[in-house]
């Protein structure tokens, strides 16, 4: 049996003109007034928005930082690209037309080198207007550029900059992939079983790549900024805190050890999607420890965030240099939280 | 101690304990009475979390203040006043140029009136969110509001009219709106002695026709009896066709009315088939009388208001068209005539009557069928009362004035002497439910609760006195709102809200039928204000003898120019001024010193116009007003004044 691997190639030269259909890249810029965020689609050929004003509605933005005025007209490569992305489908056919398998990796080729210039050329406008500012710029911020990524998020200033490739991008990656994949297959049609294999297997990979890549380590509580998941308010206090890391590795954060407690508890969140416990000893200030591996302790001269004087400490014998003659009980993770309910009661006794 | 003092501690014990016990019942009895036991259970549900919408809008009246405020229920968040029949210094309305023209009536520039009953558009009986209308009372009016906009579209007014109080209620696909006079007067208007009452006064009951477009005119009215036309409802479902209007002072007194007018035992509702007048305006049964009225349009494209006057009306006069008008007799002044989702029942709230009188659309029929009439009055037959009546409400309480039913066979009835809300079975009249309101409800409210298919989730009290029920303000109180959770069997008082001007009639619809069309902009391309500046460069300033013409626009954050030149005074300078924004919640404000009138708030997309006439040379600033941006503070120009006479030259600028 003889498969016909050159229609795949076929098909990966005419995915390319999917790009006179959809936008190659989007940039949404996302900030607390503008719900939903305001996005701006780049074309082979046009500069477009959610709205025809959404461009007028950028460059209102950026003249405030002094940044220029996107003119779609101005820029050269609007009018060009389109040649390039068609001419490409062109010499592809021609390719496919002369059944020679080698010219597939060779319009691949052709094409990365394309895209990649394209990106560079890409991220030399974005330079541009990110850096050339206009000296009269009402608000002036040292050392700060505009520049958004050219893919990934960054923060400018307020708003938050997300640029990725859309529709019409993945039409072309995927052209690019198909091309690869159509010269690969055609190399190895003997060996097609084999082929097979290799492919589940990479596909494997990739997908246990990606799970891993959700990653299970705690973050820096953020004081000031961070909100208890519990009680809602603030962390501020430098010697109090817990943090919460799931086994996807999303992160909770809690002002007090009672909070995460009785969010646990209230949530009934159960012990196979939590990776890791942590909480902050009162000896060591600003810094996440194992819970399994503090001590805990209950003193009224000690008051903890949310009221029930419940202190971590990364040892016990950090206890005695803080509280002299400490006499209450020590309570390890375990025992603190299956007795949190019938804790005696205590009143401050602040000094 | 021995066993007599045990008993004798025993006895103490259950007498304080009985105290005690009495205690807590009285403290509970009072707070449900005056605080309405509101724990948080059922505060949780008015509370509408920060950042989530509310299931319902609620537009209320602003009573004397003339305008209409919207709310969200249930959290009662008050959202905009929309400007109607007031001038509104905040907005412009009625400052600018633009909008001075909705305020015109053949009296000349009336810039207040008393707004009443607002009433949203129907389809198929079912309130549909394309326009609200309100009733201006005192010199009569009817608004339409656009909802797409929030914005006054068009004020008409109401000829042979002596206060339209009986406004502006729908029919089932809002072919007409009614306007039915409260005050009597001459007919036509004329110089009379005011005893001659009972031979020159009439009343007018006219149907405004509602085009496609929204466009309101006055398309026929009815003449009555000189009697007080108090208010009205469309019959619906069966009752379709008909329109009920009820009255008081049927003994055609003219001073002291609030005993003279009070002397019958029974009133009449007016039952008008309006599509049997339909038949006479066509066979050209009516006479053209001459009338002088104003009709003023908000016209969206060319973003200003214009005003026709009109001349002539259309009137029928029922001893000339039998069958047109019956009366049905309906005890001691009857207020509110409200007629249930099923079009059968029509309630007569007789507002110094003990008992409640319910008509029954059937038997109206069955009666005018079979003749059954007890006089004639100017040609119109009255049915016999027992021929019509459905049944009675006996003593429900004091002082019946409106009712709305949660289409589940239940009516809701206010009270005011009583100051309560009472619950009855349509059917049944049997009395279900009450529930104090604080204090003195006037109308009240249920979404959709006049119309086929009410949203019987909660009921709005509307109350005319609030007294200790919020921090005092010095000796003008609040008006206030109060809401009622109805979805069960009984009423639960869940939230107090106080008001703008008076609350005195509202209307709520869902959420979803407004909120996916509210315009966020208006398109610049679309602007065809004959002033309008479609680009910064088209910028100018403009003189023709004394008027001098600043076309101006306005973009974050500068007007497009900014030192002007050459103006004089005893100029007459007309700032237009053009919003190029083209963004959701960008609008710009402008206000120049010394200006005798107001502000303008122009939306994104908008041209408005200030009139300035400058008095003394100098310099004088102009500003944005309202906050656009970070740079707003930034967002000034100078306006240079000289001399009378003087030689200044027209000159305009920005960043030279």
């Amino acid at each position: 049996m003889k498969a016909k691997f050159n229609y795949l190639f076929l098909l990966a030269i005419l995915l390319p003109l999917a790009l006179f259909a959809f936008p190659l890249w989007k940039i949404t810029l996302e900030a607390p007034q503008y719900p939903g965020g305001i996005s701006m689609y780049i074309w082979i050929n046009q500069i477009t928005g959610d709205s025809p004003s959404t461009l007028q509605n950028i460059n209102i933005l950026n003249h405030y930082v002094g940044m220029q005025f996107i003119v779609p007209d101005s820029i050269p490569e609007l009018k060009y690209f389109p040649w390039v992305v068609g001419g490409m489908s062109l010499l592809g056919l021609l390719f496919f037309l002369v059944k020679k398998k080698s010219l597939y990796l060779t319009w691949a080729m052709i094409m990365i080198v394309l895209g990649g210039l394209g990106v560079y050329d890409f991220y030399l406008w974005e330079y541009d207007y990110g850096h050339n500012l206009d000296p009269k710029a009402p608000i002036k911020v040292p050392g700060m550029a505009y520049q958004p990524p050219v893919i990934g998020s960054k923060m400018l200033l307020n708003f938050k900059a997300d640029s990725w490739p859309t529709t019409g991008g993945y039409f072309l990656g995927a052209g690019i992939a198909l091309s690869l994949l159509a010269f690969w297959l055609e190399k190895k049609k003997t060996r097609k079983t084999a082929v097979l294999e290799k492919a589940i297997a990479t596909v494997a990979l990739v997908t246990v790549f990606g799970l891993s890549s959700c990653s299970v380590t705690p973050r820096p509580l953020a004081l000031g900024s961070d909100h208890c998941h519990h009680c809602k308010m603030k962390i501020v206090q430098p010697q109090y805190g817990a943090e919460l890391v799931s086994s996807t590795g999303k992160i909770y954060t809690f002002d007090a050890v009672e909070c995460f407690v009785q969010y646990k508890d209230e949530n009934n969140i159960s012990a196979d999607k939590i990776a890791l416990e942590m909480v902050v000893p009162y000896d060591q200030p600003g810094t996440l420890m194992d819970a399994t591996k503090c001590v805990f302790i209950r003193s009224a001269k000690l008051p903890s965030p949310m009221g029930m004087y419940i202190t971590a400490m990364s040892s016990e014998s950090k206890i005695e240099p803080i509280i002299d003659g400490y006499d209450g009980e020590i309570y390890t993770w375990e025992k603190l939280q299956s007795g949190i309910d019938n804790l005696p009661g205590l009143t401050a006794q602040l000094p | 101690m021995n066993v007599k003092t045990m008993k004798k501690q025993h006895f103490i014990n259950k007498l304080f304990a009985l105290v005690v016990l009495a205690g807590v019942v009285t403290s509970c009895g009072s707070s449900e009475n005056s605080k309405g036991a509101l724990g948080s259970d059922v505060a949780s549900q008015a509370y509408v979390t920060p950042g989530e919408h509310d299931d319902f809008y609620a537009f209320m009246s602003g009573g004397f203040s003339g305008q209409i405020s919207v709310y969200g229920l249930p959290s009662g968040r008050l959202f905009r006043v929309i400007p109607v029949f007031s001038q509104d210094p905040e907005k412009g309305y009625g400052y600018n140029e633009e909008t001075k023209p909705m305020l015109e009536t053949s009296f000349g520039f009336v810039p207040w009136d008393d707004a009443h009953h607002p009433e949203l558009s129907q389809t198929n009986g079912v309130p549909d969110g394309r326009w609200i209308f309100i009733n201006g009372n005192n010199t009569p009016r009817i608004a339409r509001i656009d909802l797409k906009t929030f914005e006054t579209a068009e004020i008409i007014e109401i000829p042979n009219s002596g206060g339209n109080h009986s406004s502006p209620f729908t029919t089932e696909n809002s072919e007409y709106i009614v306007a039915g006079t409260r005050f009597s007067v001459p007919f036509p208007q004329k110089d009379v002695a005011i005893d001659t009452y009972k031979e020159n006064f009439k009343g007018t009951l006219s149907f405004i026709s509602v085009a496609e477009d929204g466009d309101m005119d006055v398309a026929f009215q009815v003449l009555l009896p000189g009697y007080d036309y108090d208010l009205a409802h469309a019959g619906k479902g069966k009752s379709h066709g008909w329109m009920f209007f009820t009255s008081y002072n049927t003994e055609e007194e003219h001073t002291l009315l609030e005993v003279n007018a009070s002397q019958r035992d029974k009133d009449y509702i007016a039952a008008i088939n309006w599509k049997k007048a339909e038949e006479y305006m066509a066979q050209g049964k009516f006479k053209e009388m001459p009338a002088s009225y104003v009709d003023n349009h908000y016209d969206e494209s060319k973003q200003m208001a214009f005003s026709e006057t009109r001349n002539t009306v259309k009137v029928l006069i029922p001893s000339e068209c039998p069958g047109l008008v019956y009366f049905l007799p309906t005890p001691k002044s009857p207020h509110g005539v409200d007629v249930d989702p099923t079009g059968e029942f029509i309630v007569g709230n007789g507002k110094l009557s003990s008992d409640m009188s319910i008509h029954s659309f059937d038997k109206m029929i069955k009666a005018i069928e079979g003749e059954k009439f007890e006089t004639t009055i100017d040609g119109i037959p009255v049915l016999q009362y027992e021929e019509v009546l459905s049944g009675i409400v006996a003593q429900p309480g004091l002082g019946p004035l409106h009712t709305e039913f949660d289409g589940k066979g239940n009516a809701y009835t206010s009270f005011f002497i009583s100051s309560e809300i009472v619950k009855w079975n349509l059917e049944t009249k049997e009395v279900l439910d009450r529930v104090p309101a604080y204090y003195s409800i006037g109308h009240l409210m249920i979404p959709g609760g006049d119309s086929k298919k009410p949203w019987g989730k909660y009921v709005v009290a509307l109350n005319k006195i609030t007294k200790d029920r919020f921090l005092p303000t010095g000796p003008e109180l609040t008006q206030s709102a109060q809401l009622y959770d109805i979805s069960g069997e009984k009423m639960k008082l869940i939230l107090d809200f106080p008001t703008i001007g008076e609350p005195h009639y509202a209307q709520g619809i869902a959420a979803e039928l407004i909120a996916p069309n509210s315009l966020k902009y208006y398109k610049l391309e679309d602007n065809n204000h004959p002033q309008a500046i479609k680009s910064p460069n088209d910028s100018r300033i403009e003189r023709d003898g004394n008027i001098v013409r600043v076309y101006m626009g306005a973009i974050r954050s500068h007007f497009t120019v900014d030192n002007l030149e050459g103006i004089k005074v005893g100029d007459k300078v007309y700032f237009h001024i053009t919003n190029l924004e083209q963004d959701w919640d960008v609008p710009h404000g402008f206000s120049v010193m010394g200006a005798n009138n107001a502000e303008l708030l122009i939306m994104p997309g908008q041209t408005e116009t200030l009139l300035w006439e400058p008095q003394r040379e100098g310099v004088y600033p102009f500003y944005c007003t309202d906050f656009c941006s970070a740079l707003h503070q930034e967002m000034q120009g100078y306006a240079r004044v000289s001399a009378k006479g003087a030689t200044t030259e027209l000159k305009w600028s920005l960043d030279e």
